[in-house]
């Protein structure tokens, strides 16, 4: 094999390694940071109902690679079917794709959070609002939500 | 020798050419997906709150307009049902009590009673020291009834005028 035929192909070699780098290197990625929400009722209004509470000490981080050359979306869902209590989420402010209509997490089914979130983009992010409210005639009580976000292609 | 390393790099190159185009020419049909979970937590505690308007009202007898003064008869009476009580409860087994200040010398009597609540059983209660159950049996809620106070006076017992300090209390039974 002679020096020109490497030379040949070695730019080749190259682009193909900046092509796969570009291609692999920036897989989908999300994160939850914060202490896991725990949301408090304790006040309410006579002849009214009780106060409801919030809390966006949670945020969501997420990337998505080159491909598939498509917008991306974050959905989210929870293990609590039937709660006694009505629990929605929000995202606040996100960097990059749009923010749904708050969900109302009482299905496994998953529900869009976050929409048109672009390909190829690193370090998005959003508060998680999460709002509990209740009625008097609920009672007391407490629900346990083990809520999952799911970035994925639509 | 030459040949075969230069068939060897090729075939490499060719295979790395085509996982790169491969990789940057993904179909979108593609699905790619990442899930990540955290607990959340409601918590909904106790809460019983309570809350009396106007602050005050007057029965006036006899110029009230709904004074009863019969002629011949000693007992006159006056009511009034302006004020409304307003709870909200998420206990069950709870009940509104009222009391009312002691009155050293009270010259007539006065009368309370819940006009038709929304849950529970009313009580008509004649004010005095201490609680007095006022609505019953209350169930988890929350809502607003009219209270209607009824003044008694006896016409041999002379002019004057009584005030009481009424409290009401949501308590758990």
């Amino acid at each position: 094999m002679n020096c020109s035929y490497i030379q040949k192909y070695y730019y080749l070699l190259i682009l193909g390694f900046a092509l796969c780098f570009s291609s692999q290197a920036l897989s989908q990625t999300l994160t939850i940071t914060g202490t896991a929400p725990v949301l408090i009722i304790n006040a309410g209004t006579p002849g009214g109902q009780l106060t409801s509470v919030t809390n966006q000490v949670c945020r969501l981080t997420y990337g998505t690679p080159t491909n598939p050359r498509q917008n991306w979306r974050i959905t989210v869902n929870t293990d609590n079917t039937s709660p006694l209590y009505t629990l929605t989420v929000v995202a606040l402010n996100p960097t990059r794709g749009t923010a749904e209509a708050a969900v109302t997490l009482n299905s496994s089914t998953a529900m869009n959070f976050i929409t048109a979130i672009p390909r190829n983009r690193t370090g998005m992010r959003c508060n998680l609002l999460y709002t509990a409210s209740a009625t008097f005639d609920q009672g007391i009580g407490t629900d346990l939500h083990r809520v999952t976000y799911t970035l994925l292609t639509p | 020798m030459k040949t075969k390393t230069a068939f060897v790099l090729t075939r490499c190159l060719y295979f790395l050419v085509t996982l790169t185009v491969t990789i940057a020419v993904l179909p979108p049909s593609v699905v790619c997906q990442t899930s990540r979970s955290h607990n959340v937590t409601v918590t909904v505690n106790k809460v019983t709150v309570i809350a009396v308007n106007p602050p005050a009202i007057n029965l006036d007898i006899p110029s009230g307009p709904t004074a009863v003064v019969i002629a011949g008869v000693d007992q006159m009476t006056v009511t009034d049902q302006t004020t409304t009580l307003l709870w909200g409860t998420n206990s069950a087994s709870t009940k509104i009590t009222i009391s009312s200040t002691t009155l050293a010398t009270p010259l007539f009597s006065l009368q309370a009673v819940a006009l038709s609540p929304s849950t529970g059983s009313p009580q008509t209660v004649t004010l005095s020291t201490g609680d007095q159950d006022f609505i019953t049996n209350m169930l988890p809620s929350s809502g607003s009834v009219s209270v209607r106070y009824t003044g008694i006076a006896l016409a041999s017992a002379g002019e004057g005028t009584d005030t009481y300090t009424v409290t009401f209390s949501i308590i758990g039974i």
